[in-house]
């Protein structure tokens, strides 16, 4: 048993592996890269570099060649595990090799970060406008179905189907709901991530179903995944009462309602919110431009962050100014300039724990590279000036 | 009996997911409180899925050279460029402004009507404004209409907002009392003629086969090489061009297209009331508007047609010197007339 | 992030601009006030060259022009770049330009002509039309059958409002979806809505009034001599505007002369006239602002509406610049006294905007302007380049290699120098656009090949730096004459002022230079083996070998280095590290292919010829990186494009394809020749594995 484990050390320490992860890595890159073109950014993103295999090029060579391929997470996965077993623990130690050794762990920390952003960060936006306030910001590509719970003041209570269960529930799956002793269960089935609703009829020969006069059209998913308006179909088991079937969509203009038992319930999908542990107010928005021109040259929001001990704290948020708070970034993102006094200013939010690993992975690789490549260098005008004079003595 | 007792759960296991499907299980226990005012409740599929302005932009405005509407502009209205939220930029008789914007959903209606009440010196409103305020219809859904006075007297302010989860549009005029007053019959006119702007070429619907067409030529016409987006172009002597185009939907607008046209031909564009006045020929089985830009005789001219199909519009123009154009009235109509579909 | 929101924003922003501008040349009437102006049937021509001074001075007024204070040369030499595709105009040697004929036009000579003699100027052609399907798109086949290239304002007279009809039915399509034919049409249009705009920008204010004078019209100008200029009604404009609001007043519309109907209207049609003239000297942003705190230039108009508004005593300061401008305009006929009063208009603008920070640069960057460091050191380079060869055909001669060494000093310092004057006038790290990383690039490329040379003298990195050099000014010339606008550019507000930004596109455009530098030294030892030369010295090839080694260290190490702080950056704008954008992608191969190379070597898979073979194949990595992505029209990096870079982009695959192939057989036919001979020096006996020793 030893023998064979060592030899399976010995590949996943090698160099030939180091070489082949770091060619198809470039690969990767490479066929992710043009792939955008064709499938936008997010899409190729989960489908070359968040993958474990892909079936690339995105153009088939010569019209019908495309092959399987490692995909970013395996690469990565397994490039770490190299470095770590050949570039670190294997590395013959020894002075000249120091370099090597600070570099490779720089790399180390480096995908480490990117392996905690993707698996643990959330990130979205929160617009306002002039004088309002949000604890809540917007995911960019995740859903959910939220049901809230019509009290004396509007909505009162808010229960949500998360992004994983209603994306879940496309095909002939469904996804079924039930909300801690409410009156009240969801079936959701033909998700779409990007569709339209429209009239029956309109589209002789779908095979979607129809409620209430209307079907849910699937459309080709935008190349900015950001537009998407995806759609699903619901049915509602009520207490006591027939179901009640309709047709839930981002695009729709107003919420879905359903009443059960004695109470009152507005269903909508919409985009995932996160909620924020203080709120947000936007006291004023600033911003110039180039003079004579729209070419914006400066922009940022004057905020009050409200957290319900004391008194609210005033903040500036502008371009490489974030907002840094209980593990949460607010970075200004855009705006919408009303020529007049309406101004909108978006944030952007982004919860990340690996937040300032990379500038921490990017000191120890330099420190590595500049001991290792200044020696190289040194030693290489050492051994030119060398063989210039060996050659004048000559 | 052993066997079968686990053959029966896999037998259903494997039916079922031959049949496919897969029924997910959640049981949502966190509630999460929330304050938030009530949207409208009961509205109906018709209200809830009216089409959006444009499927690939929900954050409106800005993002293309179009306007996000189509609509009528009223007598003595003008078009301003667009700026920052103003999607469309208008101006009234009386420097009264009128604009629409379209905004991500991003505040309720009493934050927007709480700012308009700051804006104009008034104390600001409380919750049960909004349940007094009128509804009127904009866009196939109804808008909450708003109309204010400032304190001082000098400036009164229009709105009405349609709020909807993906977007809300603003329909905003704003100018002196007695002005506004003038206009409130255009306004009222503006906001039913705005409807969702149609998808021009290469939008949805591109999977419509193009109608083809044949035609009779006129003796004296020289069919030459055809200019981008041209179906066919004729040469009819002193550079006189005709040619004809086709474009989807209603190519922009009859109104747009109308205004273009005047524009080339050196004349103010035409009224609601005067295109309405236009002659109408029967062409394709539809009910063509025919559009003579004539001047004096050295001035440039256009006379046009526009006949509009069931998913398409079809476009004959016809470009030079009014003068030679004057002579020339007969053909362009029998030519026009010849018009015949293809398969 | 939503890059698509944000670059669309600007986008819609430019339309709007355009929309505006079209509408400028919808109704050229409209703009030429000649509702009442006494219109002078035999307009001024200029018969004689200007006054050195004179054009010396206008070069170094000062105007605001995308976004930015200006000298006026710069604002010239870039319109008549996108005209005329040259800095300068020749009129052509023809009876019909009488005594001016066969005369070589600087910019701004040219653009003077526009200004004072638009009559004239409009018969220069000047306006190239790259396609002459363009001109028969727009019914102008009799000018397209000419044989020439470039064609006058007036033969463009009866196509430009069917260009306009076009380019707006164009402008719709995105810029990328547009046929060549279609993004031309849309180009030349603007091209000439620019031209309109400058044209009679001067010549405008030698008109006078002649519309009717009631009695108080009379009145109200009887301190001169009676003749009503521009700036007679400017200097009492808020006064004739009270006066007019008070007679409207008091008058219906349509009151007659005995009700004072006559007098209101009298006054009105001078207001009315004031503004057209104002109006119909352009866009040109030349009138600094009222307070020093202001940023935003004027055009005349602009003067006009705050006159309107704010009153003279705000403005009156302006109007003296009105005063100047319009001595000069009547001066047009008389070159002595045109001299004079340009120049003291000049003098007076340049001392009316002293108090501007923004004017402190306006004769750095003339001087800038005129110094054409980049030409300059093409020239250098290209001399360099001739030494070199020159020094290869004759080895032993000391004397060529060192004019090789002082032409190739003399250009790496001339970039360097043109470099450091942009940072200093725009007050930013060297590296921001495109065009400047052209500069940057070949800087670095050069000066990294002469250290190589001064430790190694093997001749090879010098010959390289100049040929690198006078590339890479070429291809800055053609980049700048091709885009056809101000280098010197300003930029939106994410690519502003960061010590990561700057940091990372420094250090990542170092590393795709030195990349570029290992290709093209690999290059040498392929082409080398190829041909046969110094066969009987192994030791020039080790040594080129070891600084293409070198030399891909260097360049890991910056764009290793640039890339991860690209994403530094990228964290602390908008909280994401690494979007998998193609440009970052791009520099993120860059690394990979410099990690696969230096490993592979490492680890023994190959040695000299794949390491050099390798190092080939950077080179087309970098061209992906640095131009091939922008083609892609997607993400936040992009600075936009133009097909024919994306030709020059494949043209460079060709190439390094070419040489790649070379290399192959070089290497092929060698270890066939050894295999023969059955000595194998270059190989490692011991290992052959994976890619064994190509």
């Amino acid at each position: 048993m030893k023998p064979v484990l060592q030899k399976i050390l010995a590949v996943l320490a090698g160099f030939p592996l180091a070489v082949g992860l770091l060619f198809f890595t470039f690969i990767a890159t490479w066929l992710g890269t043009l792939a955008q073109k064709d499938i936008g950014l997010l899409e190729a993103q989960h489908k070359y570099f968040e993958s474990l295999v892909y079936i690339g090029p995105e153009e088939a060579l010569f019209g019908f060649l495309r092959f399987p391929l490692p995909g970013g997470m395996l690469l990565m996965s397994l490039l770490a595990v190299n470095l770590v077993l050949g570039g670190i623990v294997r590395l013959r130690k020894s002075w000249s090799r120091a370099g090597i050794l600070v570099m490779h762990t720089g790399v180390v920390m480096l995908l480490v970060a990117g392996w905690v952003r993707l698996e643990y960060a959330e990130d979205g936006s929160i617009g306002l406008l002039e004088g309002e306030r949000g604890d809540e910001y917007v995911a960019f590509h995740e859903y959910e179905v939220a049901v809230g719970e019509i009290g004396a003041e509007g909505v009162v209570r808010e229960w949500v189907v998360a992004d994983e269960a209603l994306r879940a529930a496309s095909g002939t799956s469904t996804s079924t709901a039930s909300f801690a002793g409410q009156p009240l269960r969801l079936t959701l089935s033909g998700f779409a991530l990007n569709a339209r609703v429209v009239p029956a009829g309109v589209m002789p020969g779908t095979r979607s179903a129809t409620v209430d006069g209307f079907s849910v059209q699937t459309l080709k998913p935008e190349a900015e995944a950001e537009f998407n308006l995806p759609a699903c179909y619901v049915t509602a088991f009520r207490e006591g009462d027939s179901a009640q079937g309709g047709i839930l969509w981002l695009g729709a203009r107003q919420p879905w309602t359903v009443r059960a038992a004695d109470r009152t319930y507005v269903i909508e999908l919409r985009k995932r919110r996160y909620p924020l542990p203080f709120s947000i107010e936007l006291v004023k928005f600033t911003h110039e431009y180039h003079p004579g021109t729209n070419m914006p040259r400066h922009f940022q929001s004057d905020v009050l962050v409200h957290d319900g001990t004391g008194a609210p704290q005033p903040q500036r948020v502008r371009m490489n100014e974030p907002l840094r708070r209980d593990g949460f970034v607010a970075y200004q993102h855009q705006f919408r300039d009303t020529g007049s006094t309406q101004l909108y200013s978006e944030l952007q939010v982004v919860k990340n724990p690996a937040d300032q690993w990379p500038l921490w992975s990017l000191i120890v690789m330099t420190a590595g590279m500049l001991a290792h490549f200044v020696t190289k260098l040194v030693r290489w005008i050492v051994r030119e000036t060398e063989t210039l004079q060996a050659g004048a003595t000559r | 009996m052993i066997l079968s007792r686990t053959l029966t759960p896999t037998a259903c296991a494997v039916l079922l997911a031959a049949c496919g499907g897969s029924d997910r299980i959640v049981d949502v226990q966190e509630a999460r409180a929330v304050k938030r005012p009530a949207p409208r409740l009961d509205a109906t599929s018709a209200e809830r899925f009216a089409p959006p302005r444009s499927e690939s932009a929900p954050m409106g405005g800005s993002q293309s050279g179009a306007e996000p509407f189509a609509y009528a502009l009223p007598q003595g209205w003008a078009k301003l460029s667009r700026v920052p939220m103003r999607d469309i930029n208008l101006t009234a008789p009386g420097e009264v402004q009128c604009w629409v914007s379209v905004l991500p959903p991003s505040s309720t209606a009493l934050a927007h009507l709480a700012r308009w009440h700051g804006q104009l010196g008034l104390p600001a409103p409380d919750a049960t404004a909004i349940d007094a305020l009128p509804r009127v219809p904009l866009l196939g859904g109804e808008a909450m209409r708003v109309d204010l006075r400032g304190a001082d007297g000098t400036k009164r302010l229009i709105a009405s907002m349609l709020l909807a989860p993906a977007r809300q549009v603003f329909v905003r005029m704003e100018g002196a009392p007695d002005a506004v007053e003038a206009q409130l019959a255009a306004l009222r006119r503006f906001e039913e003629s705005l409807r969702e702007a149609p998808v021009v070429a290469g939008g949805d619907g591109s999977d419509e086969p193009e109608p083809a067409f044949g035609w009779t030529v006129p003796p004296t016409w020289k069919a030459v090489t055809p200019g981008p987006m041209m179906l066919q172009q004729f040469d009819l002597g002193d550079e006189v061009k005709c040619w004809l185009t086709l474009l989807r939907g209603d190519g922009g607008g009859t109104e747009n297209n109308i205004a273009r046209w005047c524009g080339f031909a050196g004349k103010a564009p035409l009224g609601s009331d005067e295109i309405e006045a236009l002659e109408r020929w029967d062409v394709l089985g539809a009910r063509a508007i025919y559009v003579p830009l004539l001047g004096d005789d050295g001035k440039p001219g256009l006379v046009g047609i526009m006949i509009p199909l069931a998913t398409h519009t079809l476009y004959v123009r016809m470009s030079g010197s009014s003068g030679a154009l004057k002579g020339r009235l007969e053909a362009f109509k029998t030519f026009c007339t010849s018009l015949e579909r293809r398969t | 992030m939503s890059a698509r929101n944000l670059w669309s924003f600007g986008l819609a922003l430019v339309w709007t601009g355009g929309v505006v501008l079209g509408a400028a040349v919808q109704t050229p009437s409209a703009q030429t006030p000649s509702a009442h102006a006494s219109t002078p049937t035999d307009a001024p021509r200029r018969t004689a060259p200007y006054d050195t001074e004179l054009v010396a001075a206008f070069e170094r007024l000062p105007v605001q022009s995308e976004g930015r204070v200006k000298p006026f040369l710069a604002f010239t030499e870039y319109l008549l770049l996108r005209l005329n595709e040259r800095r300068s105009f020749t009129i052509p040697d023809s009876e019909a330009f009488g005594e001016l004929a066969g005369q070589r036009l600087s910019s701004v000579e040219w653009a003077l002509d526009l200004m004072l003699y638009p009559e004239q100027a409009d018969t220069y052609p000047v306006i190239v039309v790259p396609d002459r399907d363009v001109l028969d798109l727009i019914g102008l086949s009799s000018i397209a059958n000419t044989k020439r290239q470039r064609h006058s304002w007036n033969e463009f007279g009866p196509g430009i409002e069917r260009l306009q009809e076009y380019a707006r039915e164009y402008g719709r399509i995105e810029e990328d979806k547009r046929s060549r034919i279609q993004n031309l049409a849309v180009y030349l249009f603007h091209d000439l809505v620019e031209y309109h705009n400058l044209r009679s920008a001067f010549a405008v204010f030698s008109g006078r009034y002649s519309g009717p004078r009631a009695q108080i019209v009379t009145g109200a100008f009887t301190d001169g001599d009676g003749v009503i200029r521009p700036t007679d009604s400017l200097r009492r404009l808020d006064r004739l505007a009270e006066v007019w609001r008070e007679l409207s007043a008091k008058t219906e519309p349509g009151a007659t002369a005995a009700n004072g109907g006559e007098e209101a209207d009298s006054i009105g049609q001078v207001i009315g006239w004031t503004g057209e003239v104002m109006e119909a000297a352009g866009p040109l942003a030349w009138l600094p602002p009222a307070a020093t705190g202001q940023e935003e230039w004027l055009a005349p108009k602009a003067l006009f509406d705050g006159l309107l508004r704010d009153g003279n005593e705000v403005w009156d300061v302006r109007v003296g610049a009105i005063e100047h401008v319009q001595r000069f305009a009547d001066a047009a006929r008389n070159p002595v006294a045109l001299a004079t009063a340009g120049r003291a208009f000049v003098t007076a603008m340049r001392e009316m905007s002293s108090p501007h920070a923004a004017i402190h640069d306006i004769d750095a960057e003339v001087s800038y302007l005129r110094g054409d460091w980049f030409g300059k050191a093409l020239y250098c380079f290209l001399f360099g380049f001739l030494a070199a060869a020159a020094s290869w055909l004759r080895l032993r001669s000391k004397a060529l290699y060192r004019v090789t060494w002082a032409l190739g000093l003399a250009g790496a310092a001339l970039v360097v120098w043109g470099v450091v004057q942009r940072c200093v006038l725009l007050d930013r790290p060297p590296v921001s656009t495109l065009y400047e990383t052209i500069l940057f690039v070949t800087g670095v490329a050069v000066i990294v090949a002469l250290f190589i040379e001064w430790i190694g003298r093997r001749r090879v990195a010098l010959s390289l730096a100049v040929l690198l050099g006078a590339v890479g000014m070429f291809v800055a010339y053609m980049y700048e004459s091709h885009k056809g606008t101000d280098t010197l550019e300003e930029l939106r507000a994410v690519l502003r002022t960061n010590f990561w930004l700057g940091v990372h596109v420094t250090t990542v455009t170092i590393g795709y230079s030195a990349t570029l530098l290992a290709g093209f030294i690999a290059q040498v030892f392929l082409f080398g083996k190829l041909f046969g030369a110094k066969r009987d010295d192994p030791a020039f090839y080790q040594g080129v070998v070891r600084m293409v080694y070198g030399v891909l260290c260097f360049a890991t190490f910056f764009a290793t280095f640039g890339t991860i702080a690209g994403g530094i950056w990228a964290n602390d704008s908008w909280g994401r590290f690494w979007g998998w954008d193609p440009k970052e992608n791009g520099a993120l191969m860059i690394v990979l292919w410099q990690l696969v190379t230096l490993h592979g070597r490492m680890g023994g898979f190959f040695r000299n010829w794949g390491l050099c073979l390798m190092a080939v194949i950077g080179n087309a990595v970098v061209a992906f990186s640095w131009w091939h992505v922008n083609a892609l029209g997607i993400g936040l990096h992009t600075y936009g494009f133009d097909a024919s870079l994306y030709a020059g982009t494949m043209i460079f695959y060709g190439t390094q394809g070419l040489a790649l192939g070379a290399g192959a057989f070089a290497c092929w036919s060698e270890r066939r020749a050894l295999a023969s001979r059955s000595v194998d020096p270059d190989v490692a006996p011991a290992k052959r594995t994976l890619l064994a020793d190509v």
